[in-house]
């Protein structure tokens, strides 16, 4: 880093008491420089942290703060009587816990049936010979091209065909698969040898079991990261249920939220403490499962 | 090119513990020093103390004089060769063996000359557009090599630098470092677990263990006068016999007697070593006349390995594993037992507790 | 011979997943095309064949050019802050150094939070009376209702959500640089400046691609933050192409009109995809 200084430059040194006067002042030296360094490092990553999760923080303080300190012209970062009240009203005005539950419920169903159809499908791409293997495998490759936008009006004119508007299933079936996840755990299957699948053939297994016996407990990384980001997406989710929930018994968090959402006084402070509730169950989500997602999502994929 | 000097330099890890403990040496000028020793005995963090790449905890480090402790890697104008080549993977080998000297800014022109005449010296010259990734393991060697010598640094390092090729490419590329060395006249520290590799290379080679200087010597010294049973062992191919025996009387032996005396090793152990190109047959004895040939020690064949030109023979002795490397003319099968001779002169004794040779 | 079940074996486990992409993704791809030639009538139902009518309608609508011309602007937008932001916080968490957990967690945060609340959260922070950032500027600007400001906002919104994905993708392809290269650029002579600009910036370049074709893709498809910070607005100044499907679709009954827009959309899309695949084979060499 710093090659400027003085020490940069070799000395011509001789005695013995002058050497040791050199390590004494040259350690303490390199000591201060590693000190400097250090903080200097965390200095511009507590700024750079603040800035990135400024939004984040100031929406935690507002959440707290009676909306009488919002509505004013002065500088107000931090609430000066922090209340809980903007929590409870949001509980009492909306059916929260109605739609945590729902989004639960979507999330979680979609990122179990992610796993389980994309395993299905990656376990016969690298394990099993058919024909017309490659051909599907491109197709459903290609499948990462189409924006899910450009797909949405025919898609919500199907399922309102169906008469299925409006329920769970709605949001949930859709969303049964991903390309992406075939992908990731295909990567994966193909760093095993296909002796194990053989062998396992041998032992009397059948292809099933040697999915869920052997398959699966072997890639819990990519399991792990698949759901991890499934999950965070599904209970992000906000076009679709948009479009396709009308009922409040149906709605996901981020459209009961967003209903929320109008300028008029008092509800601010109480939509922003509603949004700091259903942001917390996906950020709870990410920080369990970040080395998980980076692990699994990030050492086979890509690769430099 | 340049002077090497290292003074009781030591690496401390937290913890009190000794990487590399008061490491001793001078280099003079045009040297090949190889550091050699089992992986873990501090050859190569040595090596990159030297390099800048690792602080130096105590001691010091002096390049043609002048102390070098505290001046930045990049300051230190050395080069080296890594293990993995760290070759830059964006870059083509033209590029990759420019670098050090567009960082200098030397003119295009100049860099281009130097570039071909490297290339020309290393038989790379058909791979200047190739990237790193698109080169063998032998070619980026070479690579690796060619962008160490382009600039005249003061001397350069060698991190294991064979250790990834098959085994006929690192004995060609042993070849031509050799040659290589004595072109450029260059002083060369290169680190290698390979006792071969050191035996063939060096001009003078550092034995290293735990962190801690065993011997340093030319290779022919090593393999003669190992100053202790490690250095013995670990020098020579296949390794030296090791046999603890009583020493009670010597008569057939002068010179050793000689030595037990002076040491006062009557009535105690001791611990004898024998090269297994030392042990003789009946048969070879007759071709080398000149072998002062011991009392024969009847033995029971173990395990017989054909190479060709010789055969290594293995048997027990005292529950130890023997090894004697002989001519082919004998015909000695597994089970069988048979005489074999121990050269008295190449008989090397070490204290048993100390493990120190005794002279 | 092989049994009808060791014939239609392997099939089975792509039902699952084929069925899905066929129900939810070719099927309407294709009537998304269909729809797209035809005028419909509020249910949807394609009731007027007009050809490429709608097309030609589309090119002959000065708010489709707007429409294109916000997108671009705003793909521009995202894609090089929140790849930029990304970039940032992975160079400054490259080396380890106490408290890394925490930085790289709060880098990576904004990946877990959904554009619908992001969108809440900078309705606040950019309130013309109220919000932070005016009391922070010492300045009074409506920045979401002026058409200047408008989309900039909605884009540094979005270049802030996408941002969390790029650090761990930059992460990564740092992770992926061998440390040795550097060693050996020191021992060379190249200075940290240097070694950045000659070695981290490069060795990035084969997951730069990627992390750019992820960007933009994504970049095209945002629509909870427009739908709630702007609807479209003020004027068309931030009428997307997503949100201008959505609103011709689901608004005005044209669902002729929007098909043609996914159509459009989706050939975009595609394009830009195949270029940078074309492109990155050409351009990483290694």
């Amino acid at each position: 880093m710093d090659t400027g200084s003085v020490s940069a430059q070799p000395m011509q040194i001789k005695s013995r008491a002058e050497l040791e006067e050199l390590h004494r002042v040259m350690n303490e030296k390199a000591k201060t420089k590693k000190q400097i360094r250090t903080g200097c490092r965390l200095l511009v990553n507590i700024v750079a942290a603040v800035i990135i999760l400024l939004p984040l923080l100031y929406a935690v303080s507002v959440a707290f703060m009676p909306s009488s300190e919002l509505f004013t012209l002065e500088m107000n970062l931090v609430p000066k009587n922090p209340t809980l009240e903007n929590f409870k009203q949001a509980i009492e005005n909306v059916p929260l816990f109605q739609f945590v539950m729902n989004s639960f419920l979507v999330a979680g169903t979609i990122t179990v049936g992610q796993i389980i159809t994309c395993s299905l499908a990656a376990f016969a791409f690298s394990f099993l010979q058919f024909k017309g293997k490659s051909v599907l495998f491109m197709l459903v490759m290609a499948t990462m091209m189409i924006p899910g936008e450009a797909t949405i009006i025919s898609n919500y004119l199907t399922v309102s065909s169906w008469g299925w508007l409006d329920t769970y299933q709605v949001l949930i079936v859709p969303y049964l698969t991903s390309a992406m996840g075939i992908f990731l755990f295909r990567q994966f299957y193909l760093t095993f040898p296909i002796s194990l699948y053989e062998s396992a053939k041998l032992d009397g297994c059948s292809n099933l079991t040697f999915i869920a016996r052997i398959l699966m407990p072997l890639t819990k990384s990519a399991i792990g990261a698949m759901g991890v980001y499934t999950f965070i997406n599904s209970w992000n989710m906000y076009m679709w249920p948009l479009l396709v929930t009308g009922s409040e018994a149906k709605r996901t968090v981020q459209i009961g939220i967003s209903m929320l959402n109008s300028v008029d006084a008092q509800s601010i402070t109480l939509m922003i403490a509603g949004v700091v509730l259903i942001i917390i169950p996906s950020i709870s989500i990410f920080i369990v499962g970040q080395k998980q997602l980076i692990r699994g999502m990030f050492s086979g994929a890509v690769k430099g | 090119m340049s002077t090497l000097a290292l003074h009781d330099v030591c690496k401390i890890y937290p913890g009190h513990h000794f990487a590399v403990k008061n490491f001793n040496l001078e280099v003079k000028d045009g040297e090949f020093i190889i550091f050699v020793g089992p992986s873990g005995c501090g050859k190569s963090t040595t090596l990159r103390m030297i390099a800048g790449l690792e602080e130096i905890s105590r001691g010091e480090l002096w390049i043609d004089g002048e102390l070098m402790n505290y001046v930045e890697p990049r300051e230190r104008n050395l080069s080296m060769v890594f293990q993995n080549y760290a070759l830059y993977p964006n870059m083509t080998v033209y590029k990759n063996l420019a670098y050090s000297l567009k960082i200098r800014k030397v003119p295009k022109t100049q860099i281009d000359k130097r570039v071909h005449t490297v290339a020309k010296i290393l038989e790379i010259e058909h791979l200047l557009d190739r990237y790193p990734n698109a080169l063998s393991g032998g070619q980026k060697q070479r690579v690796a090599i060619g962008s160490a010598i382009i600039r005249n640094p003061k001397m350069f390092l060698m991190d294991e630098p064979l250790s990834n090729l098959d085994a006929k490419l690192r004995a060609q590329m042993r070849v031509e470092l050799g040659k290589l060395h004595n072109e450029l006249g260059a002083t060369i520290i290169y680190v290698t677990h390979d006792q071969t590799e050191a035996m063939t290379l060096g001009t003078r080679i550092v034995v290293m263990k735990e962190g801690v200087i065993q011997q340093v010597d030319t290779p022919q010294m090593l393999y003669n006068h190992p100053v202790n049973k490690f250095v013995a062992g670990f020098i020579g191919s296949p390794a030296m016999n090791f046999l603890t025996a009583d020493v009670y009387e010597f008569r057939e032996n002068q010179e050793a007697q000689a030595l037990f005396k002076k040491h006062g090793y009557y009535k105690r152990k001791v611990i004898m070593g024998i090269r297994p190109e030392d042990i003789y047959t009946n048969e070879d004895l007759e071709d080398h006349p000149e072998v002062e040939a011991g009392k024969p020690v009847a033995v029971q064949i173990t395990a017989r390995e054909m190479l060709g030109v010789e055969v290594m023979l293995y048997f027990e002795l005292d529950g130890n594993q023997f090894c004697a490397r002989t001519s082919p003319k004998n015909e000695y099968q597994i089970g069988h037992i048979r005489n074999l001779y121990f050269d008295r002169r190449k008989i090397h004794f070490f204290d048993p507790d100390t493990e120190e040779a005794l002279s | 011979m092989k049994t009808l079940k060791e014939k239609t074996g392997p099939y089975l486990y792509l039902v699952p997943c084929l069925l899905i992409f066929g129900i939810f993704l070719f099927y309407p791809f294709f009537k998304t095309i269909y729809l797209s030639l035809f005028k419909t009538n509020k249910m949807g139902q394609a009731k007027l064949f007009v050809g490429l009518g709608n097309y030609i309608d589309l090119l002959k609508s000065p708010s489709f050019y707007n429409s294109l011309s916000v997108t671009v602007i705003f793909v521009v937008i995202v894609v090089v802050g929140s790849m930029l932001i990304g970039l940032v916080g992975a160079v400054l968490c490259n080396k380890a150094f106490p408290g890394i957990r925490i930085f790289s967690t709060a880098y990576a945060l904004p990946m877990a939070i959904a554009s619908s609340s992001a969108a809440m959260i900078f309705k606040i922070i950019l309130h013309p009376s109220v919000g932070i950032m005016n009391k922070i500027l010492g300045v009074s600007i409506n920045w979401v209702s002026d058409p200047r400001y408008a989309l900039v906002c909605v884009a540094v919104l979005t270049a802030w959500l996408n941002s969390g994905i790029n650090f761990l993708y930059f992460s990564a392809g740092l992770g992926n640089i061998d440390e040795s290269i550097y060693e050996r650029a020191s021992v060379d002579g190249a200075s940290s400046v240097q070694q950045f600009f000659s070695l981290t910036l490069p060795g990035l370049s084969p997951i730069m691609f990627y992390t750019l074709v992820v960007n933009i893709i994504q970049a095209f498809q945002s629509f909870g933050q427009v739908k709630i910070l702007t609807q479209g607005g003020p004027g068309e100044s931030t009428n997307l192409m997503v949100y201008s499907i959505y609103r011709d679709a689901f608004f005005n009954y044209r669902f002729g009109s929007a098909a043609a827009q996914s159509v459009v959309l989706f050939l975009i899309v595609m394009v830009l995809t195949l270029v940078m695949f074309k492109l990155e084979k050409k351009g990483v060499k290694y």
